[in-house]
């Protein structure tokens, strides 16, 4: 099993997996059947036509409701964290804010 | 009785978990020199961690990778990015930092990993003892490392970052972002709305599910605000957000903001840029 794929490329009866990590790519190469997970950014989906989605509503779907053992990690509560909603400095509307925006640049040093 | 901490060399993020794990009592610290195979190090750890108490690393990718599959492997709940910990009530980050959970762990030993940034790192160490995973376990493993070639500033890495949302409108809108990047030496971001729609490559986004970045500004074009964005946002030291809208619920994470249309106000940015610079 291999997690949190960006990319997928098949090779013979192996799999090359890429996974992000941090600026660099980690390979896996896994023997099949592999259970793989993925993540957004590894294609760009192709959406279902709507035939398509008329014939699967049709279709018997199968539920199940599994006996769910109580959690271990239990929620007591959940909080907002401090200093969320800060107020932001207002510079200004329209283009005539550009030349404050380019002193608070200078101030911050990166302009 | 004592609390095993997972650490990786030279990372700050593990002596962090370090720091937060000597609050908890003795502390045992361990590593492993081998190619990364999650499987297999968590097996590694999990012999090694025999009449522990509880069971630390960073809140990396990696240690909250591994010690998923400690607790899978122990059948214990396990705790992900924990801030605070007083005795078995936990408080965590949960969605990309929007809330904290405060949540009871009914488990021996305790699992969790550290939120990153939330401990001073420990400065003296402690002496690691290296782990060896089991030669013969073929599970999924790391067989090379690719380095990332980004054309330009890193994202992750940029002391600036532009980014444009929807309001930039397409993928040529983007020419005034990147005139203004160029300008800082910045990296070029953006939104979720942009890369599904194909403007920018998936590479460029900044959120949850895109690069979190660590800039000194992040410039905010046309982008609305949504909570996985800011979550790959909020790392950066300062905020400014362009929008029109000014009830964009970005302007709530901001510290700067200018409220009109981008198209007319990044070229003036620019032009103001420029100027500065006679």
């Amino acid at each position: 099993m291999v997690t949190g794929l960006k990319k997928i490329s098949l090779d013979g009866a192996q799999v090359r997996c890429e996974r992000d990590a941090g600026g660099a790519r980690d390979v896996y190469v896994v023997p099949m059947p592999a259970v793989l997970t993925v993540l957004e950014g590894l294609n760009l989906p192709r959406y279902p036509s709507v035939p398509g989605r008329l014939r699967a509503k049709s279709k018997p779907l199968a539920v199940s409701e599994p006996v769910q053992p109580p959690s271990k990690l239990e929620k007591l509560r959940l909080v907002v964290p401090e200093g969320q909603g800060k107020q932001a400095e207002v510079l200004g509307e329209g283009p005539s804010a550009a030349p404050r925006v380019v002193e608070i640049m200078q101030s911050l040093g990166v302009a | 009785m004592s609390t095993l901490v997972f650490v990786e060399p030279n990372d700050d993020l593990s002596l962090q978990a370090l720091a937060f794990a000597r609050t908890l009592g003795d502390v045992r610290a361990v590593s492993i020199d081998a190619p990364y195979a999650p499987a297999a190090w968590a097996a590694a750890i999990v012999s090694a961690a025999q009449g522990a108490e509880a069971i630390v690393a960073a809140g990396s990718d990696r240690g909250n990778e591994l010690l998923a599959h400690v607790a899978a492997r122990l059948d214990q709940p396990f705790a992900a990015n924990v801030t605070r910990i007083d005795g078995d009530v936990v408080t965590r980050i949960r969605w990309g930092g929007s809330l904290l959970e405060e949540a009871r762990l009914h488990g021996s030993p305790r699992i969790l990993t550290v939120a990153p940034h939330t401990h001073a790192a420990e400065v003296a160490g402690a002496p690691v003892e290296l782990l060896v995973p089991d030669a013969s376990d073929t599970s999924p493993r790391v067989l090379e490392r690719v380095e990332e070639q980004a054309g330009g500033v890193s994202l992750r890495d940029a002391k600036v970052v532009v980014s444009g949302g929807r309001g930039v409108g397409s993928a040529e809108g983007f020419a005034i972002i990147e005139e203004l990047a160029g300008l800082l030496g910045a990296a070029v971001g953006c939104s979720r709305v942009v890369t599904s729609a194909g403007w920018r490559p998936h590479t460029d986004q900044v959120g949850q599910t895109g690069t979190k970045i660590s800039a000194d500004l992040y410039v905010a074009c046309g982008i609305s605000g949504a909570t996985q964005h800011i979550a790959g946002a909020k790392g950066a030291k300062k905020i400014l957000a362009i929008n029109s809208d000014p009830e964009a619920p970005i302007f709530a994470s901001a510290d700067y903001a200018v409220i009109g249309d981008l198209h007319e106000i990044v070229p003036a940015i620019s032009a103001e840029l420029r100027k500065a610079r006679g």
